[in-house]
């Protein structure tokens, strides 16, 4: 005979303990992956700033500009795009380092 | 899988019935101690998934934590459920959702009242759940001969109960 679910396995799901929290081998690969992380993003941008990245990316923007009138009509459109799909890889990241220690 | 919280909610979706079936075989149809019994169950499911290697259908293992966790209850309930005696008259609940208001189930589940703890975790898993002797064993972690004792004088003493209540043909 069946017992119906009845909302249980929401309320079970409601209950999980994080992952980390109770794991002290997760706890530190979690934080070493946070600070590699953090190692990599602060390298990322000391670079950019050295190397005047700005620059790098407004010139090859001109010259794709020059190139491509469709890219020249719809610019506010393209870096929105750049915009979300990076935002969207920065979150896909995180989540994945998450899982990938747990 | 450990950590991976999508997996676990097709597990508990699966298998929240057998469990909390079980839970509510042992507690004579006591919802709420039932359910609160069986979320204990997976969240150990949860934290000890590692554990498991494979080597019994998860559905027993699950069956194992929920005997272990049942088990744990009954020490730290000890005052009010003694194993040893069995519970004469104990009231069997009511409005549960697994009785469907059955008059055949209230009198199972007074029947099951007469036995003790460990002749009903044995007659449960065997006639209501399916195990075999060897799987209600490696569940409980007795030897097969004491559970063979456990579902004879259980047998028995249901038998001689539903008998007296017009079951006899």
């Amino acid at each position: 005979m069946e017992v119906a679910d009845n909302g249980f396995t929401q309320r079970v799901m409601q209950q999980l303990p994080q992952a980390e929290a109770y794991h002290p081998l997760l706890r530190s690969r979690l934080a070493l992956s946070r600070l590699w992380t953090g190692f990599c993003i602060t390298v990322a941008v000391v670079l950019f700033v050295l190397m005047r990245g700005w620059e790098l990316i407004g010139y090859g923007l001109l010259m794709l500009m020059n190139n491509s009138q469709a890219l020249k009509d719809n610019l506010v459109l393209f870096v929105a795009l750049a915009v979300v799909g990076g935002s969207a890889c920065i979150y896909e990241t995180v989540r994945r380092e998450r899982y990938s220690v747990i | 899988m450990f950590g991976n919280k999508r997996a676990f909610d097709q597990i508990v979706r699966e298998y929240q019935s057998p469990v909390r079936r079980f839970f509510l075989n042992q507690t004579l149809g006591d919802e709420m101690l039932s359910d609160d019994l069986a979320q204990e169950t997976f969240l150990k499911a949860y934290t000890h998934i590692g554990q498991y290697r494979g080597t019994s259908s998860l559905l027993t293992w699950l069956t194992r934590i929920a005997y272990n966790v049942f088990y744990d209850y009954r020490r730290s309930e000890k005052v009010k459920v003694n194993s040893e005696t069995p519970v004469e008259g104990t009231a069997v609940a009511s409005a549960s959702l697994y009785t469907l208001n059955s008059s055949l189930h209230q009198d199972i589940y007074q029947a099951l009242s007469l036995l003790k703890e460990d002749e009903r975790t044995c007659i449960t898993l065997q006639l209501i759940d399916g195990y075999a002797i060897d799987e209600i064993a490696d569940i409980t972690k007795m030897p097969a001969g004491t559970v063979k004792s456990h579902l004879k004088r259980g047998k028995d003493k249901m038998a001689n109960y539903l008998r007296q209540n017009g079951y006899d043909r």
